[in-house]
């Protein structure tokens, strides 16, 4: 618990080898959730676990909030190892999921608790407890009960119970998932402009890839208890090191090739990528992953794959188009997972109807419902991956 | 997370504090217990030095006195044999011409004898100083310290010697129990030690401990115990001739029998009458049903005794309706039939509550769409509702039999020449002192509860059809006949009459001069009854409002431990704090007073005895209503509050037991009623100075007193309804009070 008066500094956090084995109390049958996650957090960062469902980011959260002990491995907030410390005693604050408001207090009761716990004066704590409400927007709703606000309000109060204690760490288990689109957006705004501007270190629980890009400083991708990449959103999202997360951090199509030393053959065409993953080497099966953005339309036969168009998804900013691909006259590979999966092209600025050609002519940039396209890539944006084993 | 399992990960340093600590205290411990020992058996030697040394010097002079004076001493309860000399024996050599006073013949022959600590002994008397061997011997089976004493004839000379040999058992088992005493505090201070350092959550640990304890000593020793009983003989060896003389003895078997007899009667009866009231309330528009529920609670909360006084009353040998009103006088409500009638009206309640659930929970449309399809009334009745009320059915009619079988008050007065197994129990331990036979026949009586309450839970109360939609319609389609709801209107309207009758001449009964014989209004009764029973009254009142809050509150704390936290063994623990819930109250009164008559836990004539019991038994209840509580509320409120700083105590007070307010407040008040209502195992732990009401009932009963029983029992009445209804304002109107007054 922070020293009462001093305002606690942003601590680092510290997961050392941390594994969570749960053992199910009928069939004694052992599960392990986390496996082997190392992670430094620095004082004043965000970081994001981000992931698919059930793939231990939760847990890893509850472990640095001490409601789980590691079934192996450390973990320090700041220097001391609190691996054995129940959550009463660490200098975390967390916000829920389902918020986990009192009931039975009001808002004012609700976010006043932490600092009663910390036997803060009376005055101090109306002081804080109005400015914090403030801060978060619902002042007037200090004596309302939790079940008489809205989503959005309630997880304001649960933040503000959160931030007023001034927590070493910020844990959040996705303080957003309960509310609508425009909420979110809004919030997540909000999320970050609070802990920008009181400098605490936060580890945030999200399986949203747009949350975490907007979010974070760093993100951390799991996959089934296992960290597979770290980095800045802007690093994960155009340089991931596996087929997995360029998917999971965003819209992608994969390319089947063969990797030639510093390029890819993708049916009979060179594209000299600008990125490829270090393991691969020359002769090697792999996926070319193309980010919506890197992708054009070209009339038939002169791109890297032929396809007809399905959808074009009219998103205002830009248009999706949505390609079905066909089996080619020259197939020479059979289809696998990633080939049979339709190609997304994002055609920006969709009020321009024509490009220039290199011939000089004008070439459609947006074809109808129906029409049989190809697909060519953006050699600069594409990255050659290792194509995931099934 | 698991509390225990952090022995591996214990850092050293701790490790090593701790067991420095350990032996700091053991140290201690060795030194308290060495000087205790010390203490006593220094007063105890002092004390055989006196009373040889007084021995001594009353012994007479003359022979003839001195024979009379050894008879006195033979005759009277000491613990030492004396043996009196003149002159000093000598080994091999016969005594000398004055006789020798003795109490045991065994210690001539040890002055005679060539033990060389008497020769010490003896030789010591002869320079006058006084001797104690540190030999033990052994006479007339048990150890003995032998002390010498000098016999002066005159002053500053020994004439003689006097020789006691001092029992050793009592002093023994205090140097034992000391002992004991000093290796309990040993192993005590060392598991404190290792919940404190060596767990994460030490609160929680000694909770988790203190409640393992808690069961262990006061549900299994107990059972334990009574099983033993009817197995073991006094001196500790093993024996078939209870259980033999159970089967064998015509009695007991007739017991089973009744009892299962008249369990079956009952709950066929109360299904009836509860399906019936189930059905008025849910399934048609007749009014006044908030009445009938009302109705329906008063036989829960009222006292035992209390029908089958009315019953007696108005249909006994001087009855006011039999005698009176019909001038018949060779009619008995004694026996099966007026069991069967007054077990019905007190536990229909039970069936109706039941079954009133699943038929307010079944959605008229199912009937609506019976109906659309063709069906008649009857039909649709036959082929829907009827269906999907029989689980409701079958778990009403095992719970009423589960009661039935484990009532006693009503038979205890009403059976007359019927038998039924609690109370053959009861005569056995009370009547006839056989301990073992009642303990048997109480473990007998477990057979069909434990199957009836295992079948009702495991698998009627799972097959229920009733699905709880989210919004129940609320609209009722009647499916009766105008003439068929006429009948129904007057069945029921003729229970409740019958009911408000009986409650009726308990009343009439305060103020009537002498019940049977003169119908004059008269206040005596009550004067005399609250004479003779203020003290039980009061007695009463504070055992209930001791018990109320203790169990109040551990099963608040059951609950939370048991559905948010685990830690091993938890399903031992939740076995053994339910299993109460499913004991007869006879057996759990015998069972205890063979269990807390005797050290270690001497608890027989206490308040304590009767709390802890009613404690152990109300417990269940509460901790039900706690966790089916618990269950609604999202954990992560409380995971807010701890990780925002609070501790487990803190958690609790300010979180669970706010938020289990309304489950709090349940327990409390049924843990009240039913310790106000108490009888089956109340009765075999009262005394003297601690006695309950229900009991000073059942004697004005016994004695034909009815006008005092009437008055103590409508004075239990109105103080339990007062509870309830203070309990109501503080939670609110809250069907749950009746539902978890009525679960049982
Ligand atoms: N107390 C527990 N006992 C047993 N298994 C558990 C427990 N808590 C979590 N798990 C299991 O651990 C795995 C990871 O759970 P976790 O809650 O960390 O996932 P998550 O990544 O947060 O998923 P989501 O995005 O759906 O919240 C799941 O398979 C879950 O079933
Ligand atoms: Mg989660």
């Amino acid at each position: 618990m922070p020293t009462p008066g001093k305002r606690s500094a942003p601590e680092s956090v510290r997961i050392e080898n941390v594994t969570k084995t749960f053992r199910d109390p009928a069939t004694g049958r052992e599960n392990t959730v986390v496996r082997d996650v190392s992670l430094d957090i620095a004082p004043g960062e965000l970081v994001t676990l981000l992931g698919p469902s059930g793939c231990g980011k939760t847990t890893t959260l509850r472990m640095v909030a001490g409601f789980e002990t590691p079934t192996s491995g450390r973990v320090f907030i700041g220097s001391d190892d609190v691996t054995q410390l129940p959550p009463n005693k660490r200098d975390t604050a967390m916000v829920f999921r389902s918020y986990g408001l009192f009931p039975h207090m009001n808002v004012r009761e609700n976010v006043a608790y932490g600092l009663k716990l910390r036997k803060r004066p009376a005055r101090e704590i109306d002081e804080r407890v109005a400015a914090m409400l403030a801060m978060v927007g619902l002042k007037g709703y200090e004596t309302r009960p939790p079940s008489r606000l809205s989503g959005g309000q309630q997880q304001r109060v649960a933040l503000a119970r959160s931030l007023i204690v001034e927590p070493g760490v910020l844990l959040l288990d996705e303080p957003l998932s309960n509310l609508d689109a425009l909420l979110r957006e809004q919030m997540r705004v909000e999320i970050r402009r609070l802990q920008r501007s009181l400098g605490i270190t936060a580890l945030y629980v999200t399986h949203d890839r747009v949350e975490a890009m907007s979010l974070s400083d760093r993100i951390v991708v799991m996959r089934s208890g296992e960290i597979v990449q770290t980095g800045s959103p802007q690093e994960i999202y155009r340089n991931p090191t596996s087929v997995f997360t360029a998917g999971f951090v965003g819209k992608a199509t994969f390319f089947p090739g063969v990797f030639r030393s510093g390029a890819v053959e993708i049916r009979g065409r060179t594209i000299r990528v600008a990125r490829f993953a270090p393991e691969l080497k020359d002769g090697d099966a792999c996926a070319v992953m193309c980010r919506p953005e890197s992708l054009v339309l070209l009339p038939p036969g002169e791109g890297v794959a032929e396809g007809i168009v399905i959808a074009n998804i009219y998103l205002g900013h830009s248009v999706e188009a949505v390609i079905r691909p066909v089996a080619t006259d020259g197939g020479d590979s059979a289809p696998t997972e990633a080939q049979s999966a339709d190609f997304i092209v994002q055609i920006d600025n969709p009020h321009q109807e024509h490009a220039d050609a290199p011939d000089g002519a004008l070439r459609p940039r947006i074809y109808p419902e129906g029409a049989r396209v190809s697909v060519g890539i953006d050699p600069a944006l594409a990255k050659a991956l290792v194509p995931e084993a099934e | 997370m698991s509390v225990f399992s952090v022995f591996s990960r214990v850092s050293r340093k701790s490790l090593i504090a701790s067991l420095l600590a350990l032996l700091a205290f053991a140290a201690a411990d060795l030194w308290v217990w060495r000087t205790l020992e010390e203490a006593y058996t220094k007063t105890r030697d002092g004390r055989m030095r006196g009373i040889a040394a007084s021995i001594a010097a009353s012994a007479p002079a003359s022979p003839a006195e001195r024979t009379a004076w050894g008879e006195r001493l033979k005759g009277a309860e000491r613990d030492f044999d004396a043996a009196v000399t003149e002159g000093f024996p000598e080994t091999g050599k016969p005594l000398g011409p004055v006789p020798v006073v003795t109490t045991a013949p065994e210690l001539v022959a040890l002055l005679t004898g060539p033990d060389p600590h008497v020769a010490k002994g003896v030789e010591s008397a002869g320079y006058d100083e006084p001797f104690q061997s540190g030999q033990r011997v052994t006479i007339g089976g048990s150890e003995r310290i032998l002390v010498f004493a000098p016999l002066h004839g005159a002053p500053g000379e020994a004439t003689g010697v006097a020789l006691l040999a001092f029992r050793t058992d009592a002093s023994d088992r205090f140097i034992f129990l000391l002992r004991l005493f000093a290796c309990l505090a040993a192993v005590a201070f060392a598991t404190i030690l290792a919940i404190a350092r060596l767990s994460r959550d030490p609160v929680l640990s000694s909770v988790v401990l203190t409640l393992f304890v808690i069961v262990g000593v006061f549900t299994a020793y107990p059972l334990f115990e009574a099983g033993r009983l009817t197995l073991v003989r006094a001196d500790g060896s093993f024996t078939r001739d209870v259980w033999k003389s159970v089967f064998t003895e015509g009695r007991s078997l007739a017991a089973l029998r009744g009892s299962i007899q008249l369990g079956a009667l009952t709950a066929t009866a109360s299904t009836l009458i509860g399906f019936l009231f189930a059905f008025v309330v849910g399934r048609t528009t007749i009014g006044c049903k908030r009445l009938l529920t009302a109705a329906a609670t008063m036989p829960v909360i009222s006292p035992p005794f209390s029908l089958t006084l009315s019953v007696i009353l108005l249909f006994g040998n001087n009855g006011l309706v039999t005698q009176r009103l019909l001038g018949l006088h060779d009619v008995s409500i004694y026996g099966l039939t007026g069991l069967v009638l007054v077990q019905t009206m007190g536990m229909f309640p039970i069936a109706f509550l039941t079954l009133a659930g699943i038929l307010e929970g079944i959605d008229s449309t199912l009937e609506e769409a019976a109906m659309d399809l063709g069906a008649s009334r009857l039909h649709t009745f036959l082929t829907v509702t009827l269906p999907l009320a029989v689980p409701g059915l079958l778990s009403a009619w095992l719970l009423v039999f589960t009661n039935s079988l484990a009532d006693f008050a009503n038979p205890l007065i009403l059976a007359g020449d019927f038998r039924v197994l609690s109370v053959e129990a009861y005569i056995e331990v009370t009547g006839m002192n056989r301990l073992g036979t009642g303990a048997a026949l109480s473990i007998l009586l477990l057979l069909p509860t434990l199957t009836a309450f295992t079948a009702q839970r495991r698998w009627v109360a799972r097959k229920s059809f009733v699905t709880v939609t989210g919004k129940p319609s609320g609209r009722i389609t009647e499916i009766v006949s105008p003439g068929v709801r006429r009948v129904l209107f007057c069945a029921v309207w003729g229970v409740v009459i019958f009911l408000a009758a009986l409650y009726g001449t308990i009343v009439a009964g305060c103020f009537v001069k002498n019940w049977g014989i003169d119908y004059t209004f008269s206040l005596v009764n009550i004067r005399e009854a609250f004479e003779r029973g203020r003290d039980a009254l009061v007695d009463t009142v504070t055992l209930a409002a001791v018990a109320t809050p203790i169990a109040g509150v551990l099963s608040m704390i059951a609950a939370a431990i048991l559905t948010r936290r685990s830690f091993p063994f938890k399903r031992a623990l939740e076995y053994g704090l339910m299993t109460p819930f499913a004991l007869p109250g006879t057996l759990m009164g015998i069972s205890y007073i063979l269990a807390f008559n005797k050290p270690p836990v001497l608890l027989v004539g206490t308040a304590a005895i009767i709390v802890i019991n009613y404690v152990i038994r109300e417990l269940p209840v509460g901790v039900e209503g706690g966790v089916a509580a618990l269950r609604q509320i999202d954990p992560s409120i409380e995971e807010a509050a701890q990780d925002l700083g609070a501790d487990t105590p803190r958690v609790f007070r300010d979180i669970i037991l706010p938020l289990l307010r309304p489950a709090f407040i349940s327990s409390l008040s049924y843990t009240f009623v039913r310790s106000m209502t108490a009888v089956s195992a109340v009765i075999f732990l009262i005394s003297a100075r601690w006695y309950h009401v229900t009991v000073l009932i059942y004697n004005f009963s016994e004695n034909l007193r009815f006008g005092l029983a009437s008055v103590l029992a409508t004075s239990l009445i109105v103080i339990v309804l007062a509870a309830m209804g203070l309990m109501r304002l503080l939670v609110g109107r809250n069907r749950n009070l009746d539902k978890t007054l009525l679960s049982r």
